[in-house]
């Protein structure tokens, strides 16, 4: 299964709202955005992402296999909804 | 403690000259402990003349608290699960891990980030071939092998405590085998047909026969003791799971605590590392426990609160495998067969359940009058499959403990893992979590850019010893 269904925009709001509800506690200052470099900052790290795929897995109904936990795939949210969406 | 002799007809053995020599059993088994109660209480069962000689006298403290619902059908079919059931020990119903991960994070960036993380398993997630029950338990082990030993014992083994075996002689009689032994101020000889070594780290006959080969890649070591008023609560993930076995990672390579509840009040914590770390705290036990808890300060937040009931206890020789675990007139079980290390609390399941194995094989050789080696097959090769699995399981376990938990979360294959944490090894070849977690590692180590590549730990084996 895949998410071509969602428009990557759509991904792409649904992962920001993930990671602030989820990791950076609600982000009251507007910190991240769909450029923010995700690992240089510290946002997501080895377990995180763990967490991450699981919620791509349910929510987006994509299966981002293990292998492909990269540090270019990873690198902000445009990159890691190009990977949802393709 | 019954120290009778039980002489019958049909079990001598004849000489070259066709005179009848009895043996004194028709099966020996050294050491008291769960594998060897388990594999009495087995041929006991069966009408075959079994002797336990156990050195110390129970009811004795003993490290490996945790069971895994894999002993459930043991202790079952031994008939000694109700003794168990009525001892008050606390179930175990899972298994959580917690980290407070610090490593290699740059701390610019955002504010307020928590990178613990925390993963848990519950065992009634995944049915088990015949164990009827969604719970194991955690064991005071000085009651828990006393019940055991005392089942081998109204099963009709002669146990005989405090009788330590100083060697097995296999040569001066091509049939026999002599136990030589003391037996407090005495030294006394015993003869039996074939021996079963459950001698734990002891390691009898592996010593004797040279057949112990330390293990070229583990070489952990462990200093442990027991907490009055840990809270539990307070190192919990999640309310009602106080009770489940902690295993808490620490942020140091290949290090963690184990938390386990022994009774309402009473907690064993032992940590685990490398043998070099503790070398280099040049043996200060005291210093060297806090110091590693202190790395994380929840933990030891809680420790302070709490009373230490006894003095540390360390373990050290700690991973090895035989070259051979049967031969002629012997078979070795539990951690007399093999040790690898402790974080699956997989040690008093492979005891029952390599007990278990042997003992139906040696009832079957006790049938046909043999007791050679090709007689153990089955227990050889189910037992060293299964030590394959466990082995390559923990391997990968410190290689990339995040592998763990991320197959712990992936729908796909926590049933799997699971299989493998209640210790459910030895009816199939390789659980195919294991086969995707092996391939999952070699994908990070050629990948310098997946995430996890800077996680891999310094424990390396991908491929166990042959043996």
């Amino acid at each position: 299964m895949t998410a071509a269904h969602l428009s990557e925009q759509v991904v792409k709001d649904k992962l920001i709202e993930f990671i602030r509800e989820t990791f950076l506690s609600g982000d009251p200052d507007r910190e991240l955005d769909e450029g923010t470099p995700l690992l240089e900052w510290g946002v997501i790290d080895s377990m995180r992402i763990v967490v991450l795929l699981a919620f791509i897995r349910r929510e987006l109904s994509t299966d981002i296999p293990m292998t492909q936990i990269s540090g270019a795939n990873f690198r902000n949210v445009r990159k890691i909804a190009a990977l949802v969406v393709h | 403690m019954r120290q009778a002799f039980l002489w019958s007809e049909n079990s001598g053995c004849a000489t070259p000259k066709g005179e009848h020599v009895e043996a004194d059993f028709d099966v020996a088994v050294i050491g008291g402990g769960p594998a060897g109660s388990t594999a009495a209480s087995y041929l006991a069962s069966a009408g075959l003349r079994v002797a336990v000689f156990e050195s110390e006298l129970f009811p004795r403290p003993h490290v490996g608290e945790s069971l895994v619902p894999a002993t459930t059908p043991v202790l079952t079919e031994i008939g000694v699960m109700n003794d168990i059931d009525n001892a008050g020990f606390p179930k175990k119903y899972g298994a959580a891990w917690t980290s407070a991960e610090t490593r290699d994070l740059p701390r610019n960036g955002f504010t307020g980030l928590d990178h613990s993380w925390a993963a848990e398993v519950m065992f009634v997630e995944r049915d088990q071939p015949e164990v009827d029950r969604d719970y194991t338990y955690h064991v005071d082990r000085a009651k828990f092998d006393l019940i055991l030993l005392k089942h081998a014992e109204s099963r009709g083994a002669d146990v005989f405590s405090g009788a330590r075996v100083l060697r097995a002689d296999f040569d001066s009689d091509p049939k026999l085998v002599t136990l030589h032994c003391r037996l407090g101020p005495r030294s006394v000889d015993f003869t039996t047909r074939m021996v079963v070594d459950a001698s734990g780290r002891h390691t009898v006959l592996g010593r004797q026969l040279k057949l112990k080969v330390p293990d070229p890649v583990f070489n952990q070591y462990a200093i442990h003791t027991w907490f009055e008023g840990l809270d539990r609560t307070k190192m919990a993930v999640n309310t009602g799971t106080e009770d489940y076995i902690h295993v808490h990672f620490l942020p140091i390579e290949d290090s963690w605590v184990w938390q386990i509840p022994i009774d309402d009040t009473i907690t064993s914590v032992g940590v685990v590392t490398q043998k070099e770390r503790f070398a280099a705290a040049k043996d200060d036990r005291e210093k060297f426990f806090w110091d590693f808890v202190s790395s994380r300060p929840d933990l030891r937040e809680g420790l302070q609160e709490a009373k230490r009931l006894r003095e540390f206890k360390t373990e050290g020789d700690y991973s090895y495998a035989m070259k051979q675990i049967c031969g002629d007139r012997f078979v070795m079980v539990g951690d007399a067969a093999r040790f690898v290390d402790p974080i699956f609390s997989s040690g008093v399941s492979v005891a029952l359940n390599s007990a278990r194995l042997a003992a139906k094989d040696i009832i079957a050789a006790n049938k046909a009058g043999d007791f050679s080696r090709p007689r153990f097959a089955a227990f050889e090769t189910k037992l060293r499959r299964a030590a394959r699995n466990w082995y390559e399981f923990i391997s990968i376990y410190y290689r990339l403990n995040v592998l763990f938990t991320a197959f712990v979360q992936d729908p796909r294959y926590r049933l799997d893992v699971l299989k493998m944490l209640q210790g459910d090894f030895y009816d199939e070849d390789e659980p195919k979590a294991l086969t995707a977690m092996r391939e999952m590692v070699q994908e990070v180590e050629s990948n310098p850019d997946h995430l996890w590549h800077p996680y891999l730990g310094t424990i390396r084996a991908m491929n166990p010893p042959s043996f």
